[in-house]
């Protein structure tokens, strides 16, 4: 039941955010490109309705210092180490600026 | 709130495109599966002003991602049920519930099976696979209640449900996968374990037998390390050259032939070779094997212009038929046909995949990539990539079944909710 | 245990003189004696030690088999064709135990 309701408000937190289109966001548009990989498991807009954490409105250096260290295998991962490997340091940079700049009160 | 305005308005005049529509830019995406209906929702969320419809014959989708944790009874067939109610409610997607019979490239519209037809811009195409019952002797579609497949989820899986339950201790279940390139290569493998956690409490005197048309298999060696750990040897595997390749299937007798004799199952699950689904072949967007060439770096059709096809339908690169990749190259394609529409070059990104397998409902594994272009081909991105650990101690397996559990509520509520 | 299942693949016709592909395979754990349960007690050693093929009753091919090979061993040999005849497959397994299974062969 408590999954459930969760699922709800996301569906309607999504859908709040949906009125303005992705393309338009101020983070740019190749950081939100980057991260369209991520939230197959991460959630739209990183926005985790499950086990695995969320990225929204997380902080750009929490972020950045959390791939480089999957990247580089100094993190315990059971995946993120395999698909940190994947992007450059700029790639990171980008998707990091993307989903910081994701926050509730942003929105008007 | 003015963003739900928005949304409603657009709802209201959504409906068989209207000539009051005709400045909007309609895309049209066949197919509410892994594909369609994350390239819906994306287009939508990408550009608002686009009337995007989707035409899916199923009021309901069964996801085929966990439908073997169904038959291993661990699940029930209303958890991986979805409908397209949000879909419409909150994003203004069109859905028609109808069959697409063809699309016709030169006048640049879709005909349904009931005749009525329309016209698009673009259109994307995510049919998913047929199955092949012109290849094998003795399997034909009269067969399917008694052998099924399975390999789309609903009716077929429950079928084999039950006679997994219905079994005899002690009985056979046969497993028979096809030869590349099919939907979901690890998908014959995770089934055999959760049909192994079935019988070991239900049946333990039963056998499983893999009779694979291949020679090796995704996972292999963490596969067959995990059930000698977890069901000592109940799951037997029989490569192509070793007993495994099928000449012939027998319904009557309940039995294959294969180059080593008769094998009797209780249970058969002979999965079919398959190729991309039919509307595809209709609409002439296959080439001679089957499936559908694409220019890699849009997914639009080689054979027909103004035409996306995505999902396991594609001959996508590097990338497996999986429900990711078919995600994954939706969000990517949404974003080629935006930019199309308006005249610009298409912008690529990076694609991703993975899969993630149970041994057990508690036991999982994972294979994952992260692709991208290289020219007009995609490629696995250097360096990433691989799979779990093979001496990974249960700990890790717990906590991927866990996040493959993670995975699936996130990726059904990124096309659905 | 159940009789374990053979399988052999040979063909069921031959010209005289010609050599002709065999493979078997029986389905068999071939535990080693190393190996413990899941309550921590030693599986005792059960293998297949000694595998034979009989051509109209004459030896015409013998392996014997150690701890090393995994479970459900193949076999796979050759044999000049003779005379039209019967093909004896026999497995021998520790403690004295004997599976064995034939194949008819028409030479002309
Ligand atoms: C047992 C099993 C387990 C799997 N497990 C996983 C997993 O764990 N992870 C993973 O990533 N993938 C998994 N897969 C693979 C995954 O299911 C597919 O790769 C994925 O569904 C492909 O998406 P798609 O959009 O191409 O096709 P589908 O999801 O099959 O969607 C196609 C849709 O198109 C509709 N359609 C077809 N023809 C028409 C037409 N003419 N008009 C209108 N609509 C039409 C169909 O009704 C269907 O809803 C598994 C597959 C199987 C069989
Ligand atoms: C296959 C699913 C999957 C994909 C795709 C994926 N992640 Fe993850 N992510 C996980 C899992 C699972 C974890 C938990 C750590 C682990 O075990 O790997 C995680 C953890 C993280 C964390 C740490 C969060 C925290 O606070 O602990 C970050 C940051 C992250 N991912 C970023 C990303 C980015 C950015 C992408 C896209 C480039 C991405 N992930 C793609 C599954 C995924």
């Amino acid at each position: 039941m408590r999954i459930k309701s969760l699922l709800c408000t996301l569906a309607i937190l999504t859908a709040i955010i949906a009125g303005v289109p992705m393309s338009l966001h101020p983070a740019g548009k190749e950081g939100l490109l980057l991260s369209l990989s991520c939230t197959s498991c991460h959630g739209t807009y990183g926005l985790s309705p499950g086990a695995i954490p969320t990225l929204y409105g997380k902080s750009r250096k929490y972020l950045i210092k959390t791939l480089i260290e999957f990247r580089n295998g100094d993190r315990d991962s059971t995946i993120m180490e395999r698909i940190a490997k994947g992007y450059t340091e700029n790639d990171i940079r980008l998707i990091a600026n993307y989903f910081s700049s994701l926050t509730k009160k942003k929105k008007k | 709130m003015g963003a739900f305005s928005a949304v409603s308005a657009l709802e209201a005049v959504a409906g068989y495109p209207t000539p009051l529509l005709a400045a909007k830019q309609q895309v049209v995406v066949i197919g509410g599966g892994f594909g369609g209906a994350t390239a819906a929702k994306y287009l939508r969320l990408m550009d608002s002003n686009l009337q995007v419809t989707l035409v899916e014959p199923k009021r309901y989708y069964y996801t085929c991602p966990f439908s073997n944790l169904v038959l291993g009874g661990y699940k029930d067939l209303s958890e991986i049920r979805y409908g397209y109610d949000n879909l419409s409610r909150y994003y203004g997607i069109h859905v028609i519930q109808a069959t697409a019979a063809r699309l016709n490239a030169s006048s640049k519209k879709v005909i349904l099976t009931d005749g009525k037809s329309f016209s698009y811009n673009r259109a994307i195409v995510s049919p998913g696979v047929d199955m092949r019952f012109d290849k094998m002797e003795g399997y034909n579609y009269g067969i399917v209640n008694k052998i099924p497949h399975a390999w789309k989820a609903g009716r077929s899986t429950l079928l084999l449900k039950k006679q997994l339950v219905e079994m005899r201790d002690g009985g056979t279940v046969l497993i028979c996968p096809p030869d590349q390139p099919y939907r979901c290569p690890p998908g014959p493998y995770e089934r055999a374990g959760l049909i192994a956690h079935f019988l070991k409490q239900h049946k333990p005197r039963s056998k499983i037998l893999i009779l694979d048309a291949k020679e090796q298999f995704a996972k292999q060696a963490l596969f067959t390390s995990g059930w000698e750990q977890l069901y000592g040897h109940m799951i037997e595997w029989f490569p192509g050259s070793a007993g495994g390749k099928i000449l012939r299937v027998d319904a009557g007798e309940m039995a294959v032939e294969t180059e080593f004799g008769i094998e009797e199952g209780d249970v058969i699950n002979f999965i079919p070779d398959q190729w991309a689904g039919q509307i595809a072949h209709e609409s002439g967007l296959v080439d001679e094997s089957g499936w559908c060439p694409v220019d890699q770096r849009t997914f639009e059709s080689t054979i027909h212009p103004g035409i996306h096809i995505i999902g396991d339908a594609a001959i996508a690169g590097a990338m497996p038929k999986s429900g990711l990749s078919a995600s994954s190259q939706a969000k990517f394609t949404a974003v080629a046909v935006i930019d199309m529409l308006n005249n610009k070059n298409p912008e690529t990104t990076s694609l991703a995949n993975t899969c993630y397998s149970f041994l057990a409902p508690e036991y999982a594994i994972s294979v994952a990539s992260v692709y991208h272009l290289s020219g007009s081909k995609i490629v696995k991105a250097e360096g990433s990539g691989g799979v779990s650990p093979i001496n990974a101690n249960l700990s890790v397996r717990r906590a991927e079944a866990i996040y493959a559990q993670g995975w699936y509520d996130s990726i059904t509520q990124d096309m659905f909710g | 245990m159940t009789t374990p299942r053979m399988r052999v693949k040979a063909p069921k016709n031959a010209i005289k003189g010609e050599i002709v592909e065999i493979m078997t395979l029986i389905s068999h754990p071939m535990d080693t004696g190393l190996r413990k349960d899941k309550h921590g007690i030693i599986i005792p050693r059960k293998i297949i030690n000694k595998f034979v093929c009989k051509y109209n009753d004459m030896e015409v091919f013998v392996v014997e088999l150690h701890e090393a090979i995994s479970a459900n061993p193949l076999i796979q040999f050759s044999l000049v064709t003779n005379d039209s005849g019967i093909l004896k497959f026999i497995w021998f397994e520790d403690e004295g135990k004997v599976y064995s299974t034939t194949r008819k062969l028409r030479v002309s």
